[in-house]
């Protein structure tokens, strides 16, 4: 499903791309000789091409279609990323998965309970089995799993 | 001969088997979920083969290469829903196919196809690798050089909608592959002070990010579609349809090998050709998107035959044309080994036998494609929805456990959301990863050229190899501005 995408997110993105540029060429005036060469003219060619690709966008100003995830979508999925990321370094990666894979679900659009909790513990299990038994990748410790791996 | 004899030795144990087996299986699971594609697959795959034996992993990679190319053609029959981009124009005529009853026939043809794909493919692999291998031990840092530069600039203008934005996403890729210490003085480039990338930024940490978290999040998305009817009904393939069908899977293999040695072109690419010359070349077409299996079969067979051709140049030069041929780079590098000429002399039984797991997974697929159909048709009723929490649960895992260290968790995330934000902008993402494979061999090489030259500028067009590249990549870059000229007149 395609969904859309603003001029005014597309020139904001055109902005950091472009502030990226100076970041890189502000940079590279702390090296010397052939190492600062190249990160210099990279920073420069990326400023430029940004900036053109903003020009372009305000002349024409247009919004586009994309099939990535709808910004409000998005942006929710990773918050929840980044708190599972979080809880996963307290409790660890399976343990968080438990709250994490519902709460995802229902931002997917998923509504069936007993299904997302059927499938949210069989993943966790098989998680622990393949990963903590069969292959003992160490772990985090796991509040409920304890030490994997 | 003999090295690639040795490679199928070494291909040929209960070990690699199985993993070829299971990374086939997989390949074709991924790819009939429509969304999910071989790259998110060898992503989430990549940090987990550290551990592995280069045989195993590449093994696996091979299977999930080849399978989810067929995988992708299910939907597309099926649901007039391309699994993955290749699939494509197998909706032409997959569909309608479905539509009369003969569900199971276009499956069939798909598979079929896709095998006979697959196996042209591996046997251009094997026949076009080995001389351009002899090419590139001509090769000096020059022309390394503009190799580099050739790649990541075709790939750039070729994949972008705007060629600013392709030519920025390389550039993005070549500021990641310049963090971490200059090998060549020690200094420390874009670190900021922040020590989990004073050493770079790990490969596989990169890739994941950028191909595994942007699908995973867009899947949230996906839960309005409506999945209808999805049964297999009629007969399937006989010896004879596929007879029938041998002309239009030698045309379609060629045009797939011929458009995956090419930079920046893809399966998607390679199926709608093949599918528009197949209808071309035909005496009667009038049957063409109404259901003619000829339109599966040369979809099908081209967008396989692109696999194992567009890994020429990355096996053979060390340079990746492509997002999937960057990610089998990546396998290769965790590996310790490094794609080019050398490693032909150095490690030629996993090269060779790398081209053997091309070839034996395309048998595989046929197998497993045969058998579990009716399982691979039930993977369209997976809710999506809770596919991308435990996409992004591997990925962590797998991430964290190649290294031991949350940090590079925290930076596959960080990846991933700036992979969001840019391709939801019309960055394309291939070209970054190429840019941070291609960018530091970009600049070593520039910098060697120099020192060898001792400054003078006349050396990067002294050889005929040389101006060659310079050539293509002047053509590359007047293509846009081409293209331009004639919309503006027309």
């Amino acid at each position: 499903m395609d969904v859309k995408v603003t001029a005014g997110e597309k020139l904001t993105i055109n902005l950091m791309v472009a502030a990226a540029g100076v970041v890189i060429v502000w940079d590279s005036q702390s090296l010397q000789g052939g190492s600062a060469y190249f990160p210099l003219t990279v920073g420069l060619a990326l400023i430029i091409l940004s900036v053109m690709s903003a020009i372009h966008l305000l002349r024409h100003f247009i919004g586009s279609k994309t099939s990535e995830a709808s910004l409000p979508h998005g942006i929710a999925g990773l918050l929840l990323a980044l708190l599972y990321l979080w809880s996963a370094q307290s409790i660890g990666f399976i343990t968080s998965a438990l709250w994490f894979l519902p709460l995802m679900a229902v931002l997917g659009g998923e509504r069936r309970w007993r299904f997302i909790v059927g499938i949210t513990l069989c993943f966790a299990l098989l998680v622990w089995l393949v990963f903590g038994l069969v292959f003992a990748q160490t772990m985090p410790p796991e509040l409920i799993f304890g030490e994997v791996g | 001969m003999t090295e690639l004899l040795g490679g199928l030795l070494a291909v040929i144990t209960l070990e690699s088997m199985s993993a070829m087996l299971m990374g086939t299986a997989a390949g074709i699971l991924v790819g009939a979920i429509p969304g999910l594609t071989a790259t998110l697959a060898m992503a989430l795959l990549l940090p987990f083969t550290y551990a592995m034996d280069p045989f195993i992993s590449l093994g696996m990679m091979a299977g999930i290469y080849n399978g989810s190319m067929f995988g992708g053609a299910i939907p597309a029959i099926l649901m007039k829903i391309p699994g993955t981009p290749s699939a494509v124009a197998t909706v032409f005529d997959g569909n309608p196919l479905a539509a009369s009853g003969r569900a199971k026939f276009a499956i069939h043809v798909a598979l079929c196809s896709s095998s006979a794909g697959s196996v042209i493919s591996a046997i251009a692999l094997m026949l076009l690798a080995p001389p351009l291998v002899e090419l590139a031990l001509k090769f000096g840092p020059v022309e390394y050089f503009w190799i580099a530069i050739f790649g990541m600039t075709s790939v750039s203008l070729l994949l972008a909608s705007a060629p600013a934005k392709g030519l920025a996403s390389a550039l993005i890729g070549i500021a990641v592959g310049i963090v971490g210490m200059d090998m060549i003085s020690g200094a420390e480039r874009l670190v900021f002070d922040v020590r989990s990338v004073a050493g770079g930024i790990n490969i596989a940490v990169l890739l994941t990010g950028l191909f595994a978290i942007p699908p995973a999040l867009a899947m949230l998305d996906a839960h309005s579609r409506k999945l209808g009817d999805v049964a297999i009904s009629g007969q399937g393939i006989t010896i004879k349809d596929a007879l029938y069908l041998v002309k239009t899977w030698l045309r379609s293999g060629l045009i797939g090998v011929f458009v995956g040695v090419m930079p920046g072109a893809g399966g998607n690419l390679a199926g709608i050709l093949s599918y528009a010359e197949e209808k071309r070349a035909a005496k009667d077409s009038s049957l063409f998107g109404k259901g003619d299996p000829r339109g599966v079969a040369a979809s099908e067979c081209g967008n396989n035959a692109d696999n194992a051709s567009s890994l020429i140049p990355t096996l053979a030069l060390g340079v990746p044309g492509n997002s999937v041929a960057a990610l089998m780079m990546g396998a290769m590098l965790i590996q310790g080994l490094n794609p080019g000429p050398a490693l032909f002399t150095q490690s030629g039984d996993v090269v060779y036998g790398f081209m053997w797991q091309m070839l034996i997974t395309a048998f595989l697929m046929l197998a497993i494609g045969f058998v579990g159909t009716g399982l691979f048709v039930r993977m369209l009723k997976v809710p999506t929805g809770l596919l991308a929490p435990m996409i992004l649960v591997v990925c962590s895992i797998g991430t964290y456990t190649a290294s031991n260290n949350i940090a590079d968790v925290w930076i596959m995330l960080v990846v991933g959301v700036c992979a969001f934000l840019l391709s939801r902008s019309g960055y394309p993402i291939a070209p970054i990863v190429l840019g941070a494979i291609l960018g530091p061999m970009a600049e070593t090489s520039f910098r060697q050229s120099v020192l060898i030259s001792r400054g003078d500028p006349l050396a990067f067009f002294a050889s005929p190899i040389s101006i060659v590249l310079v050539t293509l990549i002047a053509a590359v870059l007047l293509f846009p501005l081409w293209r331009w000229f004639r919309q503006s007149r027309a």
